[in-house]
């Protein structure tokens, strides 16, 4: 099933929703949009005669793609004019509507023995305003190989923000996380950050910041948290870190608390 | 919030204390589970029962 872009199909439009999806991004001439998490039914043998597609597009206008309409033997705009017949609903997780959000496809199925015989609904959105909230998940991220087309990498795998002097007294000692489970107070200015989930790769990269040091706070040397690897742990469910002050550029270091340990984690 | 700890001995020869998450979900018996190197003895303590004063915080010892 081919369609030039910027043309309407002429007579019935068969094919399986993935079909039809796919014939109306060609029409659009856009490239690909995400199928989102509101999927509420998947297709189920779809019946090439009986699939529809309907379209509706912002504010009243002229639906790009109509919904067949049985009792006239045409393509009519939504709803009809003589209103909708039984072969012909359009519905949301098997409840009939009458109205439609203006990024809204729906790929309706006829009713078959008083069973919906297929349906696929696909919100996608041609402006961010339009996105609906909640349904843009990580999951949904481009993990593309292709440098500017991978937006999963663009976001922080893990991150925690926590106090590393303090194990009593009920604070908390993680101010806030994700993705971290605990954070190992193993000595002196010596943390382990363990993720809930293990990370992809072991290959990732770590940012952070610590405050002053709490025991030498006139010194002005690193006060970056660093890595322990290769001699301590990074591996895809934990990493070591350490916290430090030297007296100089070249002075020996000393490793200390510190209150306020910031870290990130992207891969 | 909870104020308890994992801790357990660690290679250095001193103590490792977790810090639950706030946003951890399981018990902590499933974090030590998850967290505490395999084979290591832990115990959960209230954090009351871990000294406030980190002077010598590498001198920590574990306990049973």
């Amino acid at each position: 099933m081919s369609l030039i872009p910027g043309t309407l199909p002429s007579g019935a439009c068969y094919g399986t929703p993935q079909e039809l999806l796919d014939l109306f991004a060609q029409y659009l001439a856009i490239p690909a949009f995400a199928v989102s998490s509101k999927v509420l039914y998947s297709a189920v043998s779809p019946s090439p005669n009986t699939d529809y597609v309907w379209v509706d597009t912002a504010g009243g206008d002229t639906p790009l793609l109509n919904l067949y309409n049985d009792a006239t033997g045409g393509y009519e705009p939504f709803p009809f004019a003589g209103g909708v017949s039984s072969n012909e609903r359009l519905i949301s997780d098997k409840t009939e509507i009458t109205t439609l959000d203006n990024f809204d496809l729906l790929l309706v199925g006829t009713l078959s023995g008083g069973s919906y015989s297929s349906l696929k609904k696909i919100t996608f959105a041609n402006a961010a305003s339009q996105i609906p909230a909640g349904t843009i998940t990580y999951p949904m991220l481009s993990t593309s190989a292709t440098e500017a087309d991978n937006v999963a990498s663009r976001t922080a795998k893990a991150w925690v923000n926590f106090d590393g002097t303090t194990n009593v007294g009920g604070n908390c000692t993680i101010r806030a996380d994700f993705n971290v489970s605990t954070v190992a107070d193993n000595g002196t200015g010596d943390y382990t950050i363990n993720f809930t989930s293990a990370l992809p790769n072991a290959n990732y990269v770590i940012t952070g910041v610590c405050s002053l040091s709490n025991a030498f706070p006139s010194y002005s040397g690193s006060r970056i948290p660093y890595i322990s690897a290769p001699a301590g742990i990074m591996s895809t469910s934990q990493v070591e870190i350490a916290t430090g002050a030297g007296a100089t550029n070249t002075g020996a270091g000393a490793a200390t608390d510190v209150s306020y340990a910031t870290v990130a984690i992207f891969d | 919030m909870s104020t308890k700890r994992i801790i357990y001995p660690n290679d250095k020869d001193g103590v490792t204390i977790l810090t639950p998450s706030p946003n951890w979900k399981g018990t902590l018996e499933e974090l030590a589970v998850k967290d505490v190197p395999a084979g290591k003895p832990y115990r959960i303590v209230d954090g009351s029962e871990i000294p406030s004063d980190r002077t010598f915080r590498n001198a920590w010892e574990y306990t049973e």
